[in-house]
C-alpha cells in the first residue's frame, strides 16, 4: 500500500482555463465548415442531375409483352380470375379474396384485392392505407387517373407520388402509386400498382410509372365471375 | 485522515475505504475517483467520471459523446447541435430538401472535428488518425451503400433477399465496417487511453453515417433545388432518423466496442472495476444485437412514426450504456498510482494534487483536454 502526505491548501480557484477556440472563433468554424460540405455537395447534385431525353417522334410507346407462360390467380371468394406471364411475375399473399404479383426485379407491385358490394371508395382509401409508410414515405395525390379500368369495366382510380427508401439503406428513389377499383355485379376489385418513377422517356408520361404496361396488363386480362 | 500544519500549508492524507490508498483529503478518492464519504461510493453513479456535475444514467449526448470538452466550453456545443437541427427544419420549410438533408448529415461529423481540435484529443500525428478514422469511414460508408445497392435487391415489402439480408446481414456488416479504420490505430502507443478509443471510433461511425447517406439519397439530392411541394414531415423524419439518430446509434456501438478494446489492449486496466460491461467481447454483442434489433425492425415496422421511435429509443438507451462503460474504464484506467504537482482541474478550476481523479469534484483527469494535464509521477 502507498503511504503518502500530501499538501493541503486552503480551496484554491484557479485561473479559468481558456478554449482553444474561442466562441465566436468556434462558431465561425462550425458555420464555415457547414457551408463548404452542405453548398459544395449541393452544387455537385444540382450539376450531376440527369436531363430528360427529348424523343420528338421517333419513338412510341413499346409493344406490350405477349404472354409465353401464362398462369392465372383464381378468387375463391369472388370468382374473378387475375391471368398473368409467370416469366414477368411472382405471385405472393394469395388469399382468397386478393393475392400481390411481383415483377421479376423487384421494381414494380401490383397488390388486388376485393369485396363484396359496389363501393369503389372504400377499397380504393382501403389499398391506399395498406402503404407501408415505412417504406413508401411521402405519398401525395397527383391527381384522378383517367379511363380507369379493370377487366373491361370501367373504374375509377388515382394517382399519386412518392418515395421509396429501403430498409436499412440503399438509395431511394421515386415512384408512381396508381389505386383503381371498379365494381361489377356486386363484387369490388381493387389494384395498387407501384413502381419506379420515370419522367424521362414519354413512354411512361404522364404520369411516369416506369412499368406501367407491365403491370396493367394483369388488369387488362382479368376476368369478372360474372362476364361484363 | 491526518494533517499537520508546515508553514501556512498543511499536509494530509487519508485512507480510502474502496481502494485502500492513502490519498489526499477531499470529496473523491484521487486514485480510484471513488467517493471518499459514501459506503457505494466505489462506482459513484451520481457523478459521471468525465463531467461529475452530471449523473452518469442519464441520456446526455454532449458529455458522452465529446467527454474531453470542459464544462464551460460544452454548452456552445450543446448550443451550437440544437442550433443546426434548428436550421434543418428550417431549411425543410423552405423547401430545401437537398440542403437540409446535407447539413443534418454533416453536422455531427462536424462538431466532432471541431472537438477533436479544440480538445487536442489526438495530440501527435493527428492527420494520421483522422484518416484512419473518418477518411477510412468515408471510403467505407460510400463503398457499403453503393456496394450493398447493387447486391440487395429493393421491394415495396422491404427487399427480395428477406430479413435475413436486410435485417441481420447489412447491419452487421456495416457495424464491422465501422471498427475496420480504429483497429488499425490499436496499437499506437500515443493514443492509449479508454478516451482515445472512444474518440476513434466516433469519429469513424461518424465518417460512415455521413458517406452512406450521401451515396444512399444521392438521387434524391439531384432533384430540383426548391421542391415544388413543402417537404413533408415523413421526410423530415426520415432525414432526422438516417441523418442524425443514426449517427448518435452508430457511433454508440462503435464506441463501445472500441473503449473496451482499448481498455484491454492498452492494459492500463487496475482490476478496481469487475464487470462484464468492460469486456471487449460483450461490448461487441451488444453492438451486433442492437444494430441487427434495429434492422429488424426497422424491416418489419410498417408505419414510418414507429420506426422513429424506435431507432430514438435505441439511441438513447445506446448513448447511456456508452456512459456507462465510459465511465467505467475512466475509474478502472490507469496502471500506477501517479501524483504531480497541484494545479488547477479543467472541470471546477480547484487548486488540488494532480491524480487520475480530481479529489475536489471527481473528474477523470483523462478526461481533461490534453494540454492541460500535467505530466504525472508514478508512485509506486
Amino acid at each position: 500500500m502507498t503511504v503518502a502526505t500530501y499538501p493541503v491548501t486552503a480551496p484554491v480557484v484557479g485561473p479559468a482555463l481558456k478554449p482553444r477556440l474561442r466562441h465566436h472563433h468556434f462558431l465561425l468554424a462550425v458555420a464555415l465548415l457547414l457551408a463548404v460540405l452542405v453548398v459544395g455537395l449541393t452544387a455537385g447534385a444540382v450539376l450531376s442531375r440527369p436531363t430528360p431525353t427529348a424523343c420528338h417522334f421517333s419513338c412510341g410507346p413499346d409493344v406490350g409483352r405477349q404472354y409465353l407462360s401464362p398462369t392465372a390467380y383464381v378468387s375463391s371468394a369472388f370468382g374473378y380470375r387475375v391471368q398473368y406471364d409467370a416469366r414477368a411475375f411472382t405471385k405472393s399473399n394469395a388469399s382468397s379474396s386478393g393475392v400481390q404479383l411481383s415483377t421479376r426485379d423487384g421494381s414494380g407491385v401490383l397488390i388486388i384485392s376485393s369485396a363484396a358490394g359496389s363501393d369503389t371508395q372504400s377499397l380504393l382509401q382501403l389499398s391506399i392505407n395498406k402503404i407501408n409508410s415505412n417504406v413508401i414515405q411521402d405519398v401525395q395525390a397527383v391527381g384522378q387517373l383517367p379511363g380507369a379500368e379493370i377487366g373491361e369495366v370501367q373504374g375509377v382510380g388515382w394517382v399519386y407520388t412518392g418515395t421509396f427508401v429501403p430498409p436499412n439503406g440503399g438509395q431511394s428513389l421515386p415512384v408512381t402509386v396508381i389505386d383503381v377499383a371498379a365494381s361489377h355485379a356486386g363484387v369490388t376489385i381493387g389494384a395498387l400498382a407501384i413502381g419506379p418513377q420515370d419522367l424521362s422517356s414519354v413512354a411512361n408520361l404522364p404520369f411516369g410509372l416506369a412499368n406501367a404496361q407491365e403491370l396493367d396488363q394483369p388488369l387488362t386480362e382479368t376476368l369478372w365471375a360474372a362476364r361484363p | 485522515m491526518s494533517a499537520t500544519a508546515d508553514e501556512g500549508l498543511m499536509t494530509g492524507s487519508l485512507i480510502c475505504a474502496h481502494c485502500g490508498q492513502s490519498v489526499p483529503p477531499g470529496t473523491f478518492c484521487g486514485f480510484c475517483g471513488a467517493h471518499l464519504h459514501e459506503e457505494k461510493g466505489r462506482r459513484r453513479l451520481g457523478h459521471f467520471a468525465a463531467s461529475p456535475s452530471e449523473h452518469v444514467l442519464r441520456t446526455a449526448l454532449i458529455s458522452t459523446l465529446f467527454p474531453h470538452l470542459m464544462r464551460r466550453h460544452a454548452h456552445v456545443f450543446r448550443e451550437t447541435f440544437a442550433g443546426g437541427a434548428l436550421l434543418v427544419l428550417v431549411l425543410a420549410a423552405l423547401r430545401l430538401y437537398t440542403p437540409a438533408l446535407l447539413l443534418a448529415a454533416a453536422l455531427l461529423p462536424v462538431l466532432y472535428l471541431l472537438y477533436v481540435h479544440e480538445a487536442e484529443v489526438w495530440e501527435r500525428r493527428p492527420l494520421s488518425a483522422l484518416l484512419a478514422t473518418f477518411g477510412v469511414g468515408l471510403l467505407l460508408g460510400v463503398g457499403y451503400s453503393l456496394g450493398f445497392g447493387q447486391l440487395i435487391t429493393p421491394s415495396f415489402a422491404g427487399t427480395e433477399q428477406g430479413p435475413l439480408l436486410s435485417g441481420i446481414l447489412l447491419p452487421v456488416v456495416a457495424q464491422l465496417a465501422m471498427v475496420v479504420g480504429p483497429s488499425t490505430l490499436l496499437w499506437r502507443k500515443d493514443l492509449d487511453e479508454a478516451l482515445d478509443g472512444l474518440s476513434v471510433g466516433v469519429m469513424s461511425a461518424f465518417g460512415f453515417v455521413f458517406a452512406s447517406v450521401v451515396a444512399g439519397y444521392w438521387h434524391n439530392l439531384t432533384a430540383p433545388l426548391v421542391g415544388q411541394a413543402a417537404v413533408s414531415s415523413d421526410q423530415i423524419l426520415n432525414i432526422l432518423r438516417v441523418a442524425i439518430i443514426g449517427a448518435v446509434v452508430s457511433a454508440s456501438t462503435t464506441g463501445l466496442v472500441t473503449v473496451t478494446l482499448w481498455l484491454r489492449r492498452h492494459g492500463r486496466g487496475r482490476g478496481l472495476q469487475k464487470s462484464i460491461l468492460l469486456q471487449p467481447a460483450a461490448m461487441v454483442f451488444v453492438a451486433l444485437l442492437a444494430q441487427v434489433g434495429l434492422g429488424l425492425g426497422s424491416y418489419f415496422l410498417s408505419s414510418l412514426l414507429a420506426v422513429v421511435a424506435l431507432w430514438a429509443l435505441g439511441a438513447a438507451a445506446l448513448l447511456m450504456a456508452l456512459r456507462v462503460v465510459t465511465h467505467l474504464a475512466l475509474l478502472e484506467e490507469g496502471a500506477a498510482h501517479v501524483i504531480a504537482p497541484s494545479s488547477p482541474c479543467s472541470e471546477c478550476h480547484m487548486v488540488v494534487p494532480s491524480m487520475h481523479f480530481c479529489p475536489h469534484c471527481g473528474a477523470a483527469r483523462s478526461a481533461a483536454p490534453k494540454r492541460f494535464r500535467p505530466d504525472l509521477e508514478v508512485v509506486r
